[in-house]
């Protein structure tokens, strides 16, 4: 069983690293405003947090910013903004994860929300530009769809994971 | 989805497009002709370029490649990589500023367009280039300038 879980998370750490990388280089480019992505490599916290929880899913998120962040440069601007976003993301998506009522998509609406919250208020301090924040309404409203989106797809994922998991609520 | 989904996603949907339709409508508001355009690198202030003519007063010479105030072009100092720079545009028609070329992984900071506003800095964050628009100096003979 633990050796099971080691291999799914190795997996699945694999997999949000090269989403992260493939995001960033082919997709970001395209909108023209800073911090702009879909969250791709978040389908996989979503997917670990329903799965194994929060402790792994927690690591897996570390350990991806890590391994980023040596593609992208270890302490470089890129790497903060990340550990951020992913920060304030993550702590967003435990707590409406707990909260009754809520499903994955809310969820992930909140992760997609937070990383862009988390984002902007270190762009604002390692620029030390307040102006920046006024990107943040149009970071939210985009941050609607894209985290509708990661949100479904994570909901797919899990439901034809179904069997390997015990039943969850998505 | 649920009934808090919905009631969420409403909510959030609601917030974002007052918020986007109040931050445009202030863009609009506060664009300056006659603002300054500060240019930074990292913390250190590199250039302030006049949006009235395009007339350009360097900060840190250390920091600045060249400068062209007649075709509008300024070139300073960035971060990523070596011998990286960013190539600063004036527009002496609408009296903005543009990122016009720089290296970095999407460049971004070249399609964030262009600002005459102080609430649209243009940051080039692989780089740490910042530009930043002042409001003009009030004039000498307003009475909120005058310091009894």
């Amino acid at each position: 069983m633990q050796t099971k879980r080691l291999v799914f998370l190795a997996i699945m750490l694999g997999v949000s690293v090269v989403l992260n990388i493939v995001e960033r280089t082919a997709i970001q480019g395209f909108t023209g405003l800073p911090m702009v992505r879909l969250g791709l490599a978040n389908i996989v916290v979503l997917i670990l947090l329903y799965t194994y929880g929060i402790k792994d899913a927690f690591g897996v998120l570390i350990i991806r910013i890590i391994l980023v962040g040596f593609v992208t440069g270890l302490f470089s601007p890129a790497f903060f903004l990340s550990l951020a976003g992913g920060m304030v993301a993550f702590s967003l998506m435990t707590l409406f994860k707990k909260l009754p009522g809520f499903t994955i998509i809310s969820v992930s609406i909140m992760g997609s929300l937070g990383h862009a919250v988390g984002q902007i208020f270190m762009a604002v301090f390692l620029l030390n530009t307040e102006e920046i924040i006024f990107i943040l309404p149009i970071l939210i409203a985009i941050s609607i769809p894209t985290g509708i989106f990661t949100g479904m797809v994570a909901r797919k994922l899990l439901e034809s994971m179904r069997e390997q998991f015990t039943a969850h609520s998505y | 989805m649920k009934r808090n989904d919905i009631k969420l996603i409403a909510v959030l949907t609601i917030v974002a497009l007052i918020s986007v339709v109040a931050v445009q409508l202030l863009q609009r508001s506060q664009s300056y002709d006659d603002g300054i355009a500060v240019v930074t690198h990292g913390s250190t202030e590199v250039l302030r370029i006049d949006l009235k003519d395009g007339s350009a007063l360097v900060m840190d010479e250390e920091e600045v490649v060249s400068i062209d105030e007649e075709a509008g072009i300024y070139i300073v100092k960035g971060s990523y990589g070596d011998n990286n720079t960013v190539t600063i545009g004036y527009d002496n028609a609408n009296h903005t500023v543009r990122v016009l070329d720089e290296v970095s992984p999407q460049n971004i900071c070249q399609k964030q367009g262009e600002t005459n506003t102080p609430l649209k800095p243009l940051t080039c964050l692989p780089n740490e280039v910042v530009i930043r628009i002042e409001t003009p100096l009030p004039a000498p003979d307003d009475d909120d300038a005058i310091i009894y």
